[in-house]
């Protein structure tokens, strides 16, 4: 076990996996904290097994933690309202900070299986190979969820996000 | 909004989130602590000596008339201690092991689920962290709870109810492990402002306590003090220059010098298989932290087969140790998978190229299921993890996968003979004994002598 490799790669990559937990759990910054914490804890005893770059190891155990998380404890999550606050009339910084939260908090909406892979594609920027390999499904199950969670998304937001373009695939 | 705005709205979202200080520190303290529960559980399974995967600890080599022994005198000693005659106190400690008991981290293994009998006061009296009792009941551990077998039957719950400094009130702050307990444990607590209070239950033979551990070379050592027990316990108090954290208790002739579980503790890396000796218990702060909040919530307990450190190699693998097997399994296979998984794995590499990890893996409480590892060649470039269905850990053959796209069958069933045959008036072909890799259109197998289909 490399103590002082493991310690400095939370130091240093802590910051930007939280803000993906953060995500995967819409918005919840103390969730988000426990889970990172979770994972990271469960990571340390294979540390050494880990071979190659550990953050992508790392989110993909993020992403599934996470919704096993809420899978496991769903009957306790209360019902969140989609969207409690009118945007203001005028665009503006303010509009813009609104607009953040809007997006955050129509994520929380989400199935928590469909709100990784958006998570994983428009904020982590992974190919959708990579988060089928992450979430261990098919990529047609990551085409399907993002484009059915994009959907949900511009329900939620009464917007007009394009339908996704897929990369191509071979298989 | 096009997805573009959507990523910069999701970065936006997150600027500026930040863990909070300290928070490597609290990773590294916690991911010791699972390393050193996860040993535990690995020490069960495969050494079948030590029992549940907790944060305290304690112990050795079990003796079990001793044990019963020692659990009938604690149901039968008399209360003692300078508030063995507050009943006003003695039924509020009673009312809060009621309240508490199921919320214990022992609970999760169906340790309290039968209790016989009312709970009664051990020891009750004034501490430096405020009054405080050991409450003792007899519980039933039964067949169909996630209990070691060695721990079904008649067993004694023990814990300690004493004021929770961080909000002042009474509460259960420890219990006594019954899947450790083992005739050198010494019942010991540690609890109050920053667990800063020793009290050690006295079953009259000589106690100990040692506060650190000390380095000897590569070796992690111990010096011990003689205690003097009154009213039935000993109440120490831990120098502000101790970590009670490393504090521990013996009961007996001769503690040990050496302690294996001081390496987790100071390292070097990795005690096992080192038979264990006697453990560092927790801290009351640890047990609180770890509290069920919702009993029903329930820590994992692993359901594996008891099949120990098995590789079966087939075909032709690449060469490799242990640790490269892990080590491409663990790149592929998604943290939250292996909460738990066997130790015991079967390993194939195909005619056409492809290699096959097969290891069983447990999730939460669900039921253990076969993850097989199926990649494009030997070095692991594209890789399928395949779920190769639940694990049935009574029925004959519980290991039954079949490799996609033609690559045949693997089974397994420890100390098993196997044959097979391809057709239903075919021969039998021997297929050696626990595990093998079969051909794609095998219909049956035997497992001495037994027969079983393949479908």
């Amino acid at each position: 076990m490399d103590e002082a490799d493991f310690t400095d790669f939370v130091t240093h990559r802590a910051a930007a996996l939280l803000r993906t937990a953060y995500l995967l759990c819409g918005g919840d910054r103390g969730a988000a904290q426990d889970l990172l914490q979770d994972v990271l804890e469960r990571a340390y005893p294979r540390w050494r097994r880990i071979k190659g770059r550990p953050e992508p190891y790392l989110r993909a155990a993020l992403a599934n933690a996470a919704a096993n998380r809420w899978r496991n404890r769903s009957r306790r999550v209360s019902e969140v309202p989609l969207i409690d606050e009118a945007p203001p009339a005028r665009p503006g910084p303010e509009q813009q900070v609104v607009e953040e939260d809007r997006v955050v908090r129509a994520l929380r909406t989400l199935p928590p299986r469909m709100r990784a892979v958006l998570v994983l594609r428009f904020f982590d920027d992974m190919a959708e190979a990579e988060i089928a390999k992450a979430l261990r499904c098919s990529t047609g199950t990551v085409k399907s969820q993002t484009s059915r969670g994009l959907a949900r998304l511009r329900e939620l937001l009464d917007d007009d996000l394009p339908a996704p373009v897929h990369e191509r695939t071979t298989t | 909004m096009n997805t573009q705005e959507l990523n910069e709205q999701l970065h936006n979202a997150t600027d500026g989130l930040e863990p909070p200080p300290g928070f490597a520190d609290t990773v590294l303290r916690g991911g010791r602590r699972r390393r050193g529960r996860r040993r535990m559980v690995v020490a069960a399974s495969v050494l079948a000596v030590a029992a549940v995967a907790t944060s305290a600890t304690v112990v050795a080599l079990r003796d079990v008339p001793q044990q019963v022994q020692a659990a009938d005198a604690r149901l039968t000693q008399p209360t003692r201690g300078d508030l063995a005659g507050d009943q006003a106190f003695l039924d509020q400690a009673l009312d809060v092991w009621r309240r508490d008991l199921g919320y214990a981290e022992e609970a999760s293994f169906g340790y309290y689920d039968d209790r016989r009998g009312d709970p009664r006061i051990l020891w009750a009296g004034n501490t430096p962290a405020g009054r405080a009792a050991i409450v003792v009941q007899q519980v039933y551990v039964h067949e169909h709870t996630q209990a070691q077998p060695k721990d079904r039957g008649p067993q004694v719950a023990e814990g300690l109810v004493t004021i929770d400094p961080a909000d002042g009130k009474l509460k259960l702050v420890d219990t006594a492990y019954i899947g450790l307990q083992e005739p050198t444990w010494a019942d010991y607590y540690k609890f109050g402002p920053e667990n800063r209070t020793l009290l050690i239950v006295d079953y009259g033979k000589p106690l100990h306590y040692s506060f650190a551990v000390g380095k000897e070379g590569e070796t992690s050592t111990r010096t011990w003090e003689r205690a003097q027990p009154r009213d039935g316990v000993v109440l120490v108090h831990i120098p502000e220059d101790h970590d009670p954290s490393t504090t521990a208790a013996f009961q007996g002739d001769d503690p040990p010098t050496v302690m294996p579980s001081d390496t987790q503790i100071i390292g070097p890396d990795d005690p096992w298989p080192a038979p264990p000796s006697v453990y560092v218990r927790g801290t009351a702060s640890e047990f609180l932290a770890n509290r069920l909040t919702d009993p029903d919530y329930r820590r994992v307990y692993p359901k594996l087969l008891e099949w120990g450190n098995s590789t079966w190699e087939f075909g032709n693998p690449p060469p490799m140790n242990d640790v490269e097997r892990d080590s491409i399994w663990g790149l592929h296979v998604p943290v939250e998978v292996w909460q738990f998984q066997s130790d015991w794995d079967v390993t194939a590499g195909l005619s056409d190229g492809r290699l096959v990890i097969l290891k069983e893996t447990q999730v939460d409480w669900d039921t253990p299921r076969l993850t097989v590892m199926v990649s494009s060649d030997h070095y692991s470039t594209e890789v399928d993890i395949v779920d190769g269905g639940p694990v049935d850990s009574t029925t004959v053959l519980p290991v039954r996968f079949r490799i996609p796209d033609g690559g045949g069958w693997i089974v397994a069933d420890k100390g098993k003979a196997l044959s097979y045959r391809t057709a239903p008036d075919g021969e039998w072909q021997d297929a050696g004994r626990d595990a093998a890799l079969l051909p794609d259109n095998t219909t049956e197998v035997t497992v001495d002598g037994e027969t079983v289909a393949l479908n």
